[in-house]
């Protein structure tokens, strides 16, 4: 590898392929494979993107937490798009996983206060369909969002 | 970025954690923020969003104050 931005590019293509393709966040491995390249260097690559805020990596490991917004395991955001079910971190991503496929959506999630109750969410073109009053909420102002990103 | 049954339940919640600076957003803002930023995170010549741009996002959709401020 004698250009590590290029090889960047090309790993990020790659994990939008697999996403497309099979639906799914790849595994480094899955990633190394595809882009035919040994498994440190693209955790190399991994942590260079993760530190561009590009997507977030599992705290001390160097798999994928999230291709934001596209989440890479169970999480309390369901969506399904693109003939597809896939989860997000949060509300803004579930959301912005109907909007990078350029699809209408379904978002399954809950209130987070303590009546816990279950929310769905129906994007489709410009319309939004919900219960009346549900409302999204940020909990931090947009500078300290990457500061603890899992947890905004 | 947390979804609430209403305005009541999502000041509920941030008053339980003292996140008293916390914004609410109508579920349609969030869905045009959410296309005006990630509409483009497949496609090959994505790119993060400066961060003049990122503040002229959200002030297109109205995010107006020292909450959307990013520096």
């Amino acid at each position: 590898m004698t250009d590590p931005a290029a090889f960047d590019r090309d790993v990020r293509i790659t994990i939008a392929e697999c996403i497309r393709e099979r639906g799914a966040v790849p595994s480094l491995a899955e990633v190394a494979s595809r882009v035919a390249a040994p498994a440190a260097d693209v955790a190399d690559s991994f942590g260079r993107l993760a530190a561009a805020r590009v997507m977030i990596l599992r705290s001390g490991t160097t798999e994928l937490l999230s291709f934001n917004p596209f989440a890479a395991g169970p999480t309390d955001f369901r969506v399904r798009s693109g003939g597809r079910e896939w989860t997000a971190l949060c509300a803004w991503d579930a959301f912005g996983v109907a909007a990078a496929l350029r699809d209408d959506g379904v978002v399954l999630g809950h209130c987070a206060d303590t009546c816990g109750v279950p929310l769905e969410v129906r994007l489709a073109g410009d319309a939004v369909g919900a219960l009346d009053g549900v409302v999204m909420q940020f909990g931090l102002p947009a500078r300290d969002w990457w500061k603890d990103i899992v947890f905004t | 970025m947390l979804l609430f049954r209403s305005e009541e339940h999502a000041r509920s919640w941030r008053d339980a954690r003292g996140f008293v600076g916390a914004r609410t957003l109508s579920l349609e803002t969030g869905w045009r923020l959410a296309r005006a930023w990630y509409a483009r995170k497949l496609e090959p010549d994505w790119r993060r969003h400066t961060v003049e741009e990122a503040e002229a996002l959200f002030a297109d959709l109205g995010l107006a104050g020292d909450f959307w401020r990013l520096r």
